[in-house]
């Protein structure tokens, strides 16, 4: 088992060459393939690498089988390249993304590769709602939580939240009401549009206490990360680099009467609290977090579990998020506090639920990418991926420094 | 004409007989208003958190669907039935399982 000391790293580096994310949305012209197509297709010219140094390729998608009957996913997306290279298909549910990154990082820290594509795909509007839902559902422990549904049981840990904070439905709406607000300069959003928090404490419920404008959407959508152990090609274009700095996996029970609290994600801690100690950093350094916002109360479970707020108070944290995007577009203010969900999150962006893990470090990557780019700084950020109602966690840190001239790898 | 699923009643009834009868708390409750497909007939309907005394130990919590013809909140007294999960036409199976009732009079 590798263990990481707190004063330094262990790991080689493990440098994002490329990424691509795809719109998200009802997409109803585009399939597994060809959504999964584009984001190839970007991801190794953003890489500036050939498809054929593409050693090999690790899928993440929860339930193809299901929303459209195409089972073996690895072979179906390594038939889109020309040398057909292995390619394994890996599923945690709506964690399946983060479940996936880790598997290519552990085949790249193993030796056993030099440079992998990471792929998450989910293609899950051609089923109606409620069939989308009991697809869904099957994510949950179908013995001990029968006729559950994911809104019901994020519902009872809103309440249990409210119960033992003071949680109000109002400041569960800032978390919302602020991802929207971000999402609408994201192209790739599913809404682009922004909503208040008053809309979200009038629109319909969906399960006590948690309303419609809470819940993430269903959508289509890709994307891709470029891993590798080796520094990005020299270009002109590219004078940032991205790096996983720190990951970590944490589980619990997968059925939520037999944690032992119903007021954190233990499995987020966990994973938390390896990726911070192999990063070597505390939560104060982490600037843009990406966390997994599929109920408005799992970004605030979110925020308290990882370290960025006190226990309990992720409500008001909610409340200073959604003041603070109103005040700030200005990067200097933001620098003030860690951004949350600046994609829009998987409220606003959309939650492709395969390709969401994926997405939120393609995102981080660039969005870290051009911050170094702009002021040729260092930045910090990370991102939470969660499957199921809290029972798989996976988080990842990346830190973007400004490119030197020896760093880079000459191209070929 | 609908159908059974021997093998599925087989490996559940155990687990059934445990609970059938068995009386609980009610400590958190939520309607779902978007059910999954065939459930009962499209109708909101509770599910909620029960914790069931244990002798010695600490109490064993469980979730369960709350039966449509009761209503239960915080604190409500139930106790576990046996009854049809899902609604049955003539392509389904029957499912069925435990859900909770709200016990009525506590003497």
């Amino acid at each position: 088992m590798r263990r990481n000391t707190p004063s330094s790293r262990t790991t080689p580096p493990l440098f994002v060459l490329g990424s691509a994310i795809s719109d998200f949305g009802e997409l109803w012209n585009e399939s597994v393939i060809s959504l999964s197509q584009t984001v190839i297709d970007q991801s190794i010219a953003s890489a500036s690498l050939r498809p054929q140094e593409i050693q090999a390729v690790f899928v993440s998608n929860m339930a193809a089988n299901q929303f459209e009957g195409q089972s073996h996913l690895g072979a179906l997306i390594s038939s889109l390249f020309p040398h057909h290279p292995p390619a394994f298909r890996i599923e945690g549910a709506c964690a399946s993304g983060g479940l996936a990154l880790l598997a290519a990082e552990h085949a790249l820290l193993s030796n056993q590769y030099d440079t992998v594509m990471v792929l998450g795909v989910e293609k899950m509007t051609d089923l109606d709602a409620a069939a989308v839902t009991d697809i869904l559902a099957g994510a949950a422990d179908i013995h001990s939580e029968s006729l559950s549904t994911f809104p019901a049981l994020y519902a009872l840990l809103a309440q249990a939240h409210a119960s033992a904070f003071g949680t109000t439905n109002a400041q569960r709406a800032a978390v919302s009401a602020k991802n929207h607000a971000y999402a609408v300069d994201n192209p790739h959003a599913q809404f682009q549009k922004a909503i208040s928090v008053d809309a979200v404490l009038h629109s319909p419920s969906v399960a006590d206490p948690l309303r419609l404008l809470e819940c993430s959407p269903i959508s289509d959508g890709a994307a891709a990360v470029i891993l590798s152990t080796q520094p990005p090609t020299s270009t002109h274009s590219r004078t940032s680099s991205t790096e996983i700095i720190g990951f970590g996996h944490g589980q619990d029970s997968i059925d939520l009467a037999s944690r032992s609290s119903l007021t954190q994600f233990d499995a987020t801690i966990r994973a938390s609290r390896a990726a911070y100690s192999m990063a070597n950093i505390t939560p104060k350094q982490i600037e843009f977090a990406e966390v997994h916002d599929c109920f408005s109360i799992g970004e605030i479970f979110a925020v308290e579990d990882l370290g960025f707020c006190k226990k309990g108070a992720g409500g008001s944290f909610a409340e200073q998020s959604l003041a603070k995007q109103a005040l700030t577009q200005h990067a200097s203010a933001q620098k003030a506090h860690v951004v949350i969900n600046r994609s829009g999150g998987l409220k606003a962006c959309g939650h492709p639920v395969g390709a969401t893990g994926v997405k939120q470090v393609a995102y981080l990557s660039q969005l870290l990418a051009s911050q170094t780019q702009n002021d040729t700084q260092s930045h910090i950020g990370l991102t939470q991926n969660v499957g199921g109602s809290g029972a798989t966690a996976v988080v990842h840190i990346l830190k973007s420094s400004c490119m030197s001239q020896k760093k880079k790898r000459k191209s070929s | 004409m609908t159908h059974i699923a021997p093998p599925q009643y087989y490996r559940q009834s155990s687990q059934w007989r445990s609970w059938i009868g068995k009386t609980g708390i009610v400590e958190l409750v939520t309607t779902v208003h978007a059910p999954r497909q065939n459930v009962c007939g499209d109708q909101p309907y509770q599910l909620a958190l029960v914790s069931f005394p244990s002798k010695g130990k600490s109490d064993i919590k469980h979730l369960f669907p709350i039966c449509l013809d009761s209503t239960v909140q915080k604190g409500d007294h139930v106790i576990c039935v046996l009854r049809k999960l899902t609604d049955t036409n003539e392509n389904t199976i029957i499912e069925y399982g435990i859900k909770c009732r709200k016990i009525i009079s506590q003497l």
